[in-house]
């Protein structure tokens, strides 16, 4: 017997197995010792019979301590070989060719399988549907009333508005620059800058402290305004140093100190200047080049640290002017850019135009962050709220919309006689004072002369 | 066997071919880049073919007129005046033409104007005794581009190399039919949808707005824009602030467009050439 031919080397089971120099009781709990003791032929004799199980049951340990000291891995499957079979002609991933139109959103869908986009689109209406019923319509929704409307402000077109704490600049294909007080509920002009653009002013900024404002005229000439202690607007002698030539600059924009101007150029090129050597002369400081398509639009960070530039073929620039370097070149919107406008805190970068689509983008990293859909015609002009809390859209076909940056969601549209509204400006916070927005633009009128306007909206909370 | 066909029978495919050769010709400027890259490919299908130019259907121009010549105009109740011969053509071979031709006369010198027709425009339009006092208004359609707003100008208030015969050539009452930038937004709403539902390219925003004519300004655009702005035509107080309006949106927008744009719009071009002659 095994058992008993073992029962001869004790004291190397006890080297082995600590187990057995501890008493037998525990010993025989374990269960196939139990088995052996209650089916062992001699039941009086208790002590061998352990011993000899002890033994046994050191062969089947030492039989695994071999295989344990022995193991080797198994034949392991190559990741060449592995990859070799997997990828066999034939076991590729195949192209999917069944491809079609939804015909509800026109976007390319795989055939007999649901659009997703509309699938999330309709999961997003029962949801808002569902949560509308029971969320006030007050968390939804915002409703702006129109506050005053300025008939016939200009002769024409009002492309361009400009607003400090108490006034709204305004600019027309007039050469006229007429000056509103925001302060008085009728909006009383104060001033007007007479002939100051012959042939028309297409753009007119202030910088945020509202000392100083840049209006840009079809001629190409831009012309500095300094705001004295009175309020009254007087024409500040600064001049480029590198004086642009007849239509070659476009859009241009103050830094939130009015130190810094910067422009952008029918050939796409972006230059920003340095108005703070008060001899004169606005120094050029940067330029940028671009692939040279029309510079529709260009914004400055309020810390004049970035710029950015929209593009007529779409495309979307980001400059760092503390390296002098395109920071970011976003993925546009494929057709012409119209406005672009960073948020106060030069977190986001808004950008809409032809596509009828708002991207966001975030400015540090270059991704879009979100798509805001809604706009029925080319987006003209886009602006942030003080807080960045809100944003304003204006369209060709005389919608202005606010939108929510939390949620994305438009939660206020106001229609403007249809007419397009160029210009659209939050005007700053006052403290007691509803929020409120302007917009300007053409009355559209089917007659020879439409009428035009400038209308100032305030909401009110539902 | 088939027979061979018959003399009038190649005539009449021939003209077929003519027609949709010239059609294509002059429908399609911007893929030619300029107009006289399109006159020159005319010229030498004329010549292949061993026919004047004017066997093309392009070209047929207006006779001097006399002081002898008297115009009979009493069914006249509009002249159009048309920028470009592609369009008159369009217009001269779609239903609406059978409709209304019978009220009103249409006209064009293909570009800026020569002095014949602008002799004649002025004939047939000013009240005199040659036409029997008759004075029918004058509306322009005109691409929505610098040229398109220039060559109204020469033909309202004259140009400048004729300018000491401006007062007999001019015709002030003319009126701009169009196109605006009114006409625009279901312009670029008409893009969208046909850019949605197929024709698209890698490089989808040109290739669409040059198929169907709405069109970047050039840098040439813009300066000849400028230059117009600073006219006197053009001038704040002047006397057309329509058209300096016009002009800033278009550079406002950068955008231009011709007059086949309105193809693309339900009832096309004559369609809306029609509801526009109706409401005025």
């Amino acid at each position: 017997m095994a058992a008993i031919r073992h029962l001869a080397s004790p004291p190397l089971l006890r080297a082995l197995l600590p187990v057995s120099n501890a008493p037998l009781r525990p010993v025989l709990g374990i269960p196939v010792l139990r088995h052996i003791h209650q089916n062992s032929l001699f039941p009086s004799i208790t002590l061998p019979i352990p011993v000899a199980a002890i033994a046994g049951l050191s062969s089947i340990f030492n039989d695994i301590w071999e295989s344990i000291l022995r193991a080797v891995p198994k034949k392991k499957t190559s990741h060449m070989k592995k990859r070799q079979r997997q990828m066999a002609s034939g076991k590729h991933l195949k192209d999917v060719t069944e491809l079609n139109k939804c015909s509800g959103c026109g976007r390319v869908k795989r055939a007999h399988i649901l659009c997703p986009y509309c699938v999330q689109a309709i999961k997003h209406w029962f949801k808002e549907g569902s949560s509308e019923a029971t969320t006030t319509g007050a968390e939804k929704s915002k409703q702006y009333l129109t506050v005053h409307t300025l008939e016939n402000a200009h002769p024409t077109d009002v492309f361009s508005i400009a607003p400090t704490k108490i006034q709204l600049l305004s600019a027309s294909g007039s050469s006229t620059i007429r000056i509103h007080s925001t302060t008085e509920p009728d909006f009383p002009q104060i001033q007007t800058l007479d002939g100051v653009h012959k042939l028309g002013c297409h753009h007119i900024v202030t910088s945020s402290e509202g000392k100083r404002a840049a209006s840009a005229g079809f001629g190409g000439e831009v012309k500095f305004w300094a705001c004295g202690e009175d309020g009254q607007w007087t024409k500040e002698d600064i001049e480029l140093d590198v004086p642009p030539r007849a239509g070659e600059l476009w859009a241009v924009a103050l830094s939130g100190d009015g130190r810094y101007l910067a422009s952008s150029s029918y050939d796409g090129k972006v230059s920003m200047w340095d108005l703070a050597a008060g001899d004169g002369t606005a120094t050029r400081i940067r330029h940028y080049e671009t692939k040279g398509s029309f510079g529709t639009c260009v914004d400055i960070s309020t810390d004049a640290a970035l710029l950015a530039s929209g593009h007529q073929n779409g495309s979307l620039h980001i400059f760092n002017n503390t390296t002098s370097r395109l920071l970011h070149s976003l993925p546009g919107l494929l057709s012409p850019i119209r406005a672009i406008r960073f948020s106060p805190l030069t977190t986001l970068l808004a950008a809409g135009g032809d596509s009828r689509i708002i991207g966001l983008y975030d400015v540090r990293s270059g991704e879009q962050v979100a798509q805001l859909l809604g706009h029925q015609a080319w987006i003209m002009s886009l602006d942030w709220s003080d807080t960045g809390e809100w944003l304003l859209s204006g369209a060709w076909d005389g919608k202005a919309k606010v939108w929510r940056t939390e949620t994305r969601e438009c939660v206020a549209t106001q229609g403007f006689d249809g007419g397009t509204v160029w210009a659209g400006r939050w005007l700053p916070r006052v403290t007691g004072m509803p929020e409120r927005f302007t917009v300007a633009g053409q009355g559209v009128g089917l007659g020879f002369e439409g009428g035009e306007w400038v209308g100032t909206s305030s909401y009110l909370k539902c | 066997m088939r027979t061979p066909p018959d003399k009038a029978e190649v005539i009449r495919r021939l003209e077929v071919i003519f027609e949709n050769i010239t059609d294509t010709l002059l429908a399609n400027t911007a893929l030619f880049v300029k107009q006289a890259v399109v006159d020159r490919y005319v010229d030498d299908i004329a010549c292949a073919f061993g026919v004047p130019r004017l066997s093309l259907n392009v070209g047929l121009l207006i006779p001097n007129v006399n002081l002898t010549d008297r115009f009979r105009l009493s069914r006249v109740s509009w002249i159009l005046v048309v920028e470009k011969e592609a369009t008159f053509r369009s217009l001269a071979s779609s239903n609406f033409w059978d409709t209304l031709v019978s009220s009103g006369i249409m006209i064009t010198a293909k570009g800026y104007p020569d002095v014949a027709t602008r002799t004649f425009l002025r004939a047939i339009s000013t009240p005199s005794p040659q036409n029997g006092f008759r004075c029918a208004p004058v509306y322009a359609l005109m691409d929505y581009d610098p040229d398109g707003i220039a060559i109204m100008s020469t033909y309202k208030y004259g140009s400048f190399a004729l300018a000491h015969e401006n007062t007999k050539l001019v015709v002030p009452q003319m009126g701009w039919l169009g196109i605006r930038s009114s006409v625009l937004p279901s312009c670029a709403a008409a893009l969208t949808e046909s850019s949605n539902h197929g024709n698209e390219d890698a490089n989808g925003e040109s290739n669409v707005h040059q198929v169907q004519g709405l069109l970047r300004l050039t840098t040439r655009d813009r300066r000849k824009a400028l230059k117009m702005l600073e006219w006197d035509v053009f001038a704040e107080n002047g006397p057309e602030p329509r058209w300096r309006m016009e002009f800033q949106v278009m550079l406002m927008l950068n955008v231009k467009a011709e007059i086949q744009i309105m193809e693309a719009q339900t009832g096309g071009l004559a369609g809306w050439l029609q509801a526009e002659l109706n409401g005025l």
